[in-house]
């Protein structure tokens, strides 16, 4: 139900709530990456979940220094993509009910797919779907390497599941893949670098075990936008899975050479006392769930609270903020602002240049 | 758009693709019947704000049951659109509108609803009154009246009373009343949260006598946020409605200070990953269930720990690590720490009796925010 708006309509005409994308900040830092992995054997495999839009994906890959493929964290959001053209995806995911398995198959049959397993059952489960439909589904092994979520525990598991994967009809054996997120921020270059190569440690000896025992490692794949300007220095790595720079979030501000490209605007409804104004941005609008949002600009300005119906914004001195004003926040979790969306609107110059549906949006499936 | 796998009703819910978004209508029935059945015979009503789920199917059957009033209220004008196409002839809005776009869309829907605003100060009044006018419709207005410190609402009794005379004597505009929005359920024992709803509560009918007494009727006092202490309003001479958004639903963060309503609505995720003894990963993160307000519980296993810590991956524990008996394919059923959150989600929402889909409901509000 969300009205499009008219490409040439001011910011300041633009209904509220609203997502906005500086298209200015989203191109830049598109170039970054493009200027970092141009002349790589490194290449940077852009995950889609952020934006969860064909179309700036096909931005991505146009600008140079990707694999010409995606990463995408969930069956029905690679279906969009593929949909849309692109020929290559690895979904960094565990896939293993029967039904989901079959789509995945029949997506393989389309395009150049892989998917991430750390078990011989999901082995088990993706070689009877992909032989069922005469698909060949590619396989990487996922390593865990900080999170404690998916992935081998153990390099010793390593060799013994690519073995399995290799000798299950239906799947070919790629390589493996880990994925990393910082457990603060390192603004320092050299100390990035240091932690993220405790990272890149495992899934580099899981490689060299699988291939001790004989199989060709193809990918590996890892890293993120913390980690995009040290990992390619790394010896092994095949690709860099970076999704956050798209439109990068608060927290990675350290990161200088990026630009914040997604701020939801807001409109003042009501400025029940001093210090405190209630903006028209909900939660949902947003999605909080760690810090509050950063109020841009903020004047002394902060979020005391996201609630359902909306913002609660005060003030140590006097408000500045009156009602019809509008106001800006940042959020701290890109992609879960970007998943509450249909669309969202690109602008430069203080002007409306284009609108993107967020095709994937909801593709949780 | 979601894009799960669809079945037709008749449909095992153990067959539905993951992560799927539940409703038992059992429990959901049983929790309607429980609120509504408190108002029967009072002189208030129960007014859905079904900005909690979202859903048109399921506020027309909120709406069935005796105890409800004439209509229900959203948190903007998307979704009062949405609600009023899908046949709901009384709309409250309880968000203030700030701008000429969305007053002219209200005003439409004006002339084939009943759509009721609220204010909270005199430029809104103003801003409200030439949207009418230019239309030539008269909007329902109730004056905001603050209960909690953080929210929205005229601040002592001169101000309210004030607004309601500006009101009355406005072209386009007709006063019905007042509306509030108490806070969060918030922190405390429950005897330290009902002193606050009483508190909140006597401050809000103090306002509406106050309105009375400079010579003004009031038609409504509508009282929201009141899921977890619908009676205390709902028992008050003076107030005309209770507004609650989770009640047919209930979630984890209601569940401890509403005994006698149930989960109704719940998530039913996949095991994708075993990694650990003690761990699962599941289908379920984030982007599915939220985090916004807290995370999930594992529903009738309190000996295990739930979290939507990553985007698209759930967490399931042990409490201390011990051997966990699900494997690879299981399906575990979650309960949201916040329901609205939940459905802001989803595009669907499956709706299920002793285990068997019954009806597949659009959530049609979803994403409606301005």
């Amino acid at each position: 139900m969300n009205q499009r708006p008219t490409p040439g309509t001011f910011i300041d005409e633009l209904e509220t709530p609203v997502l906005l994308i500086d298209m200015d900040a989203m191109e830049h830092n598109i170039g970054v990456i493009a200027a970092r992995y141009r002349d790589t054997d490194v290449k940077l495999r852009p995950h889609v979940k952020n934006h969860k839009s064909p179309q700036i994906a096909w931005m991505q890959i146009s600008a140079g220094g990707t694999v010409g493929g995606i990463v995408a964290a969930k069956v029905a959001e690679a279906e969009v993509f593929v949909e849309a053209g692109i020929p290559n995806v690895l979904i960094a995911n565990q896939i293993v009910a029967p039904d989901k398995v079959r789509r995945l198959a029949s997506l393989a049959k389309r395009a150049d797919v892989m998917v991430a397993v750390d078990d011989v059952e999901q082995v088990r489960r993706l070689s009877a779907g992909a032989s069922e439909l005469g698909a060949t589904i590619g396989v990487v092994i996922e390593v865990n390497t900080s999170l404690r979520r998916a992935g081998i525990r153990a390099v010793e598991q390593a060799a013994p599941l690519a073995q399995a994967i290799a000798d299950a009809p239906g799947l070919r054996f790629k390589g493996v893949m880990s994925h990393q997120t910082p457990t603060e921020a390192y603004p320092d270059r050299e100390e990035r670098l240091r932690n993220g190569s405790e990272y890149f440690d495992m899934v580099i000896e899981a490689k060299l075990a699988i291939e001790a025992a004989g199989l060709p490692v193809e990918v590996v794949s890892t890293g993120e936008t913390w980690t995009y300007d040290v990992a390619p220095t790394v010896p092994g790595i095949t690709e860099i899975e970076g999704g956050t720079y798209i439109v990068m979030e608060a927290p990675y501000a350290y990161m200088t050479e990026f630009r914040l490209a997604a701020k939801v605007m807001g409109t003042v409804v009501s400025r029940p006392s001093d210090h405190l104004a209630i903006g028209d941005v909900s939660v949902e609008a947003i999605g909080a769930p760690g810090d509050m949002p950063t109020v841009e600009g903020s004047d002394g300005v902060r979020v005391q609270a996201m609630s359902l119906e909306g913002t609660i914004l005060e003030s140590n001195g006097p408000m500045p903020l009156r009602v019809g004003d509008r106001y800006t926040l940042l959020t701290h979790q890109q992609d879960m602002t970007m998943n509450r969306w249909d669309q969202y609107v690109g602008v430069r110059d203080g002007r409306v240049e284009a609108v993107f549906e967020v095709t994937a949006r909801g593709c949780h499936n | 758009m979601e894009r799960p796998i669809t079945k037709p009703p008749g449909t095992p819910v153990d067959q539905l693709d993951t992560p799927a978004l539940v409703v038992d209508l059992d429990a959901f029935e049983a929790n309607v019947e429980q609120v509504h059945g408190f108002f029967r015979g009072r002189a208030a009503t129960m007014r859905p704000n079904v900005h909690s789920h979202k859903t048109p199917a399921i506020a027309h059957r909120q709406l069935a049951v005796e105890g409800a009033a004439s209509g229900v209220a959203v948190v903007s004008v998307g979704e009062a659109e949405v609600f009023a196409s899908a046949g709901i002839g009384d709309i409250l809005v309880s968000m203030q509108l700030a701008s000429a776009g969305k007053l002219a869309r209200a005003c439409a829907l004006a002339r084939t609803c009943r759509i009721s605003l609220i204010a909270d100060n005199e430029a809104t009044v103003t801003a409200y009154a030439s949207a009418a006018t230019a239309a030539g419709v008269t909007l329902d207005i109730l004056v905001d009246v603050q209960t909690h410190p953080h929210r929205a609402g005229a601040v002592g009794l001169g101000q309210a009373v004030a607004l309601a005379k500006a009101i009355e004597s406005t072209l386009g505009l007709r006063f019905v009343g007042v509306f509030t929005a108490g806070g969060p359920i918030g922190d405390g024992s429950a005897a330290e949260l009902r002193k606050r709803d009483e508190q909140a509560v006597a401050t809000f009918v103090a306002t509406r006598r106050a309105i009375e007494a400079a010579g003004l009727a009031v038609t409504v006092a509508s009282y929201g946020n009141s899921t977890h202490a619908y009676d205390v309003p709902g028992a008050t001479d003076g107030v005309t409605e209770v507004r609650s958004g989770a009640y047919p639903l209930i979630d984890a963060n209601h569940a401890p200070h509403c005994p006698g309503l149930t989960p109704a609505a719940k998530l039913m995720a996949t095991i994708n990953s075993r990694p650990e003894l003690g761990r699962a990963i599941t289908d379920c993160g984030q982007k599915a269930i939220g985090r916004d307000f807290g995370g999930p519980q594992v529903d009738l296993r309190p000996d295990l720990v739930a979290a939507a810590a990553s985007a698209e991956h759930g967490l399931v524990d042990t409490l201390d690590g011990s051997p966990l008996e699900m494997a690879i394919g299981d399906h575990v059923w979650l309960i949201p720490a916040d329901v609205s959150t939940a459905f802001a989600l989803h595009d669907l929402v499956y709706a299920a009796r002793s285990g068997v889909v019954e009806a597949v409901w659009p959530i049609t509000a979803r994403g409606a925010f301005a």
